[in-house]
């Protein structure tokens, strides 16, 4: 068992005091507010927390505001008690009306929305307050809807997809009119979507419906909080005064680490993968609970499949939740670790499927396989464990690579900083504009200066230019500009001034559309005999022939066969099999931990190990520094080596993985540029490879051409082949516009039919009407969101202010062997053959370094590895 | 499928007659979206052009259309469009599979000289097909026994991009062999395709970019 490092910072839970409070004592909080509910607090043991009393005290005095706190301190009690407070003094002052909607809760999950709700309606009893509390999601039945229009409930629980649904009834206008809170939980997660711009629209219609609506908002600390709730409150008048409130006391995290035995004793490669899976399951017993994070499906089944075969004794014990799995099994796993099913878990293998919300609270134990990539999801995810208020979040985290130990060491002390990502608030995506014009025409209908006036309130299209907005307007009546102006084509009318939609079929087809949640085309995977395991990327299945075996749902299945959109499957016989890789989910390494990562190297070449991960990591680092060298802050680390007649160069930039793909298409573009040859790049989180059978001997003024910021976005372009990303960014676009249906009525839905009318789309408007704004839409988005452009450029400034050490190391280094390994799964189709080729080349690399070390004489310095240009 | 060349632009010519051929042209499909309040630019101008293009440089005498031709007569225009472009080439013969769109133009074909014939039929011992599936259930001898040319499928094969698909994939529409059946990808601009899975000794042709590509799957791979 290894050691256990742990970092505790933040000052246990402390009651609120108010002496400790300067200029404010308890008589300064509002004597309604406070004496109203304090009594609730006392009735359970409690006292009200200093930022909870700050965050009604600033409701009461009509303010809006962000709370930041880390999960479980009580910011939904700080949110809901402003308006509850309020209320229960209109009614002792007799002016209270009884009917209408006050509240609007919005949550990103609907899985969340019924513990919320629950967890509203506890204080209400006990305050005496007859208010409703009701759900209305994707899940609603359609009679409670229809009720709920006619006569809201005062608290309605509902995701930004069901509010926005609500705007699209001329309704509307009486349904909201006598709001007076909106708050969205989870901000953080809506932060940086195209949900979270859908949201900003609907909070900006709130405030025209109801002039006096305060908008809160719940969010994790993140690094960029002003913007957040920038975005949260739109842009800001006189009238509208947004507060930042932060939850006093942020949790302590105590960060411990399950150290390998030793790292040498594995290939030195450093890829750990599930090897210490016997020791973590050995660590199930210490705990009743115990959540598992992966950061992707395929570890997920991995590791589910893993501790298994380490614990046979606890098979139906251990559960499997992943955003691909049917919503039956997950549904089944979520009560039983809540506990309100008769037989609980022990423990639970998931993705960021369980990240946030599900209040199963308190799980003893969290465990993090492999690097979280972000500081922000590292506390996250360590508060899943202790959920009372000043309870210790506790997360063990494994490595599933030695280089991780190095990563964990860098949280630690990014967290010791207090330092989190932040998450950038998009700026006008007009897919979105497009559907809320149709959301709104559909609804009350809309004068077009009013609206652009109130789109332009909020964050995301302050600066939507008039141009901009006269092609969405001709979008939604026309299809395309005046003069393209489609035959036979409406959806939104003019009416004596008033837009408004077309036809009732045309609102009732717009309405089954509303949202932006668009998922990659997926087969529903189902056993021959009937019951429906999940849904799998149809990428994968396509790969497969009959009678291959996989891994899906913690089950090794047989391919039987595959008709429409379903993937018919069978138990198979034998045990192994392949794990799907899934698109997406796997986050790149963040740049906050990135430079705490570099940071941790630079300490590691003055020959400072602290901590006892950095202890363990410290013979792997030690064995870069000697066959080559460490990347450090300052300094670009670029390995040029030969194996079999293949050349290679690794550009170790520290980026993360989605900026380096790009990184690795603009230098292959650039060599190129140089010379003829063909370059093949991969990209990990540290670095790139770029591979050529012709020479790549270069130079450091021939680099620094390479990884030069000039041209760049021109070159990217170029390198990308732009045109094919943008039909592929295409389909989420059109989508949200409008354009793909998800169902047209008496059509039978498929996703394969789908993907195929984006592309028709594509081709048709860059045919027939090429300035149609969503083509340079897709492109902006190629650049920003896939390709992470600005973290691109910002890369290279970087590598430009840096000294560039070009080393040609005898062997693939600790750090090159992983991208090196990537290359090979890249170009090798089944995954046991590609772990078999890395076994045997690790192997290799030992056997040969070891003939070095024999044929160097005792005691005599180890031949260094040439310098180069350094 | 002796004489019959394989044309980039999602058709072919059949050189012993002279013939163009294509399939699922779907003249009046984006209006029917436009209708429907989806915003899809003209296309039926562009796609009756194309075939222009395709007859005058073959020197076609006929133009085989393996179903679909018409996706909705009542859309605006492609009645007064498809009679106009009759007009220009009253010398070529026009022959029609009725496809299960054709099926409500049939009177507007029939008025405008286009000759209907119904699947299955054989034309110097190859046998046209709307439906490919729909051989299976013919009981002609002759034509379950001779090569078949089909459509309706609108074939489309997925490309990887990259060393094993590493940057993702794309699809192309396709030409598709299987079992002696030549399944045409859809000739219409506004047409999409449904990716296909090719069985062991199929054989495929992708189309994209003016060029034609074969890129059957090699056994085991």
């Amino acid at each position: 068992m290894g050691p256990i490092v742990a970092i505790v910072r933040e000052p246990a839970h402390a009651r609120y005091d108010p002496s400790a409070v300067p200029g404010r004592t308890p008589d300064r909080v509002p004597r309604d507010s406070a004496a109203t509910i304090r009594p609730w607090f006392l009735s359970r043991g409690w006292s009200p927390l200093p930022f909870q009393i700050e965050a009604w005290e600033a409701y009461l005095a009509g303010c809006g505001g962000l709370i930041h706190a880390p999960t479980g301190v009580g910011k939904t009690l700080a949110a809901w008690m402003g308006p509850v407070a309020e209320e229960l003094d209109l009614r002792a002052r007799g002016q209270a009306t009884t009917r209408g909607l006050r509240v609007l809760w919005i949550t990103p999950l609907r899985a969340l929305a019924s513990d919320t709700a629950f967890s509203l309606r506890e204080p209400l009893e006990g305050l005496g307050l007859d208010w409703r509390v009701e759900l209305r999601t994707g899940d609603t039945s359609s009679t409670l809807k229809a009720k709920q229009r006619r006569d809201m409930p005062q608290c309605l629980v509902t995701t930004p997809e069901s509010a926005t649904l609500l705007l699209t009834y001329p309704e509307s206008r009486d349904m909201f009119a006598s709001l007076r809170a909106v708050v969205v939980d989870e901000w953080h997660e809506l932060l940086g979507t195209k949900r979270g711009v859908q949201t900003e629209l609907l909070l900006a219609r709130l405030r025209t419906l109801a002039p006096g609506v305060r908008t809160w908002g719940l969010s994790a600390t993140l690094g960029n909080l002003d913007e957040a709730r920038d975005a949260l409150l739109g842009v800001s008048s006189p009238a509208r005064e947004g507060v930042l409130i932060r939850g006093v006391m942020p949790k302590a995290v105590r960060v411990d680490v399950l150290l390998p035995d030793s790292v040498d004793t594995y290939p030195w490669a450093g890829h750990i993968g599930t090897r210490l899976a016997d020791k973590v399951a050995a660590r199930l017993d210490d705990t009743r609970s115990t959540l598992l994070f992966t950061n992707t499906r395929s570890q997920a089944e991995i590791w589910f499949r893993a501790l298994m075969r380490a614990r046979p004794d606890l098979v139906g014990e251990i559960g499997l939740h992943h955003g691909s799995l049917d919503r039956d099994v997950r549904d089944e796993v979520e009560s039983r670790l809540k506990g309100t099913a008769e037989t609980p878990m022990r423990c639970v293998v998931c993705t960021s499927s369980l990240d946030l919300g599900v209040d199963f609270s308190p799980v003893e134990q969290v465990v993090q396989v492999g690097s979280p990539k972000g500081v922000s999801r590292l506390i996250q995810r360590a508060g899943r464990s202790g959920h009372q208020p000043g309870n210790l979040s506790r997360i063990l985290c494994v490595p599933a690579h030695a280089f991780e130990l190095v990563e964990f060491a860098a949280l630690r002390d990014a967290i010791a900083l207090g330092v989190r990502e932040g998450h950038a608030p998009l700026r006008g995506p007009l897919d979105v504009l497009a559907q809320h014009v149709v959301t709104i025409a559909t609804g009350t209908g809309f004068e077009a200066r009013e609206l652009l006036a109130e789109v332009r309130s909020t964050h995301a299209y302050r600066d939507l230019t008039d141009q901009e907005w006269s092609w969405v307007l001709d979008f939604a009546q026309r299809g395309g500009q005046a003069l393209t102006a489609y035959p036979q084509y409406a959806r939104v009318l003019e009416q004596d001034g008033a837009m408004r939609i077309a036809s009732p079929t045309i609102a009732r087809w717009h309405r089954m559309g509303v949202g932006t949640i668009t998922a990659d085309p997926a087969l529903r995977v189902q056993y021959v005999s009937g019951k429906v395991l999940g849904h799998i990327e149809e990428d994968f299945i396509t790969r497969l022939r009959e009678r291959d075996r996989f891994i899906f749902a913690g089950k090794v299945l047989e391919l039987v066969r595959v008709r429409e959109m379903t993937a018919y499957v069978r138990p198979a016989t034998r045990t192994s099999g392949a794990v799907p890789r899934w698109n997406g989910g796997r986050f790149p390494l963040s740049t906050l931990l990135a430079d705490a990562v570099l940071a941790r190297f630079e300490r590691a070449t003055l020959g400072e190990f602290e901590g006892e991960d950095m202890l363990a990591a410290r013979p792997l680092l030690e064995r870069q520094m000697r066959e080559s060298a460490l990347p450090t802050p300052g300094v670009l680390l670029i390995e040029q080596i030969s194996l079999r007649g293949t050349h290679h160069a690794f550009v170790f930039l520290f980026a993360g993985r989605l900026a380096h793909e790009g990184l690795g298409a603009l230098l292959s573009l650039r060599l190129g540029r140089m010379g003829p040859r063909t370059t093949q790049a991969v990209a990990t989180d540290y670095g790139i490879e770029l591979a050529s059978d012709d020479e790549l001997e270069l130079t450091e003024d021939q680099w620094r051409t390479l990884l030069s910021p000039e041209r760049l976005t021109e070159d990217l372009l170029e390198a990308l082949d732009a045109a094919q990303l943008a039909r592929r960014t295409f389909r989420d676009i059109a989508r949200v516009a409008g354009l793909i249906r998800q169902g047209y009525p008496g059509e039978r839905v498929r996703a394969s039919h789908l993907q195929a009318s984006s592309d028709m789309f594509y081709d048709v408007l860059a045919q027939f009407d090429p300035e149609c704004m969503l083509l340079e839409q897709a492109r902006r988005e190629v650049l920003s969101a896939q390709l992470e452009v600005q973290r691109i450029r910002s890369a290279l400034e970087r590598a430009a202010a840096c000294r560039i050490d070009i080393r040609r190391p005898r062997h693939l280094t600790p750090l090159a062997f992983p991208l090196w390994a990537e290359s090979l799964r890249a170009t090798t189709v089944s995954t046991e053959k590609w772990e078999d080729r890395v076994r045997r080349m690790a192997m290799e690399i030992e056997a040969s370094i070891e003939r070095d070390a024999r044929g160097a004489d005792d005691g005599a310095p180890r031949r260094r590895p040439r310098k180069l240009h350094s | 499928m002796h004489g019959l060349a394989l044309l980039p632009d999602c058709a072919a010519f059949w050189i012993a007659r002279g013939a163009i051929v294509v399939a699922d042209v779907h003249l009046g499909k984006a209006a029917s979206f436009r209708a429907a309040g989806v915003p899809v630019p003209e296309t039926v101008a562009h796609d009756l052009s194309r075939l222009t293009t395709l007859l005058e440089a073959h020197h076609a005498r006929e133009l085989i259309v393996l179903g679909d031709l018409i996706h909705d007569r009542h859309a605006a225009k492609v009645e007064d469009a498809f009679r106009s472009w009759r007009e220009h080439h009253a010398s070529v013969y026009v022959r029609v599979v009725v496809g299960n769109h054709d099926k409500r133009a049939t009177g507007l074909l029939g008025a405008l000289g286009v000759e209907l014939v119904s699947e299955g039929t054989v034309l110097d011992d190859i046998c046209l097909l709307h439906n490919p599936d729909a051989r299976a259930t013919r009981t002609s001898p002759a034509s379950s026994e001779s090569p078949a040319l089909a459509g309706h499928l609108h074939p489309a094969i997925r490309l990887h991009r990259g060393p094993g698909g590493c940057l993702g994939s794309e699809r192309a529409p396709c030409f598709w062999l299987r079992a002696g059946t030549l399944v045409f990808p859809a000739f219409g601009s506004f047409t999409g395709g449904h990716a296909i899975r090719p069985a062991p000794g199929d054989r495929v042709w992708a189309v994209g970019e003016g060029r034609i590509v074969e890129v059957t799957p090699k056994p085991g791979a």
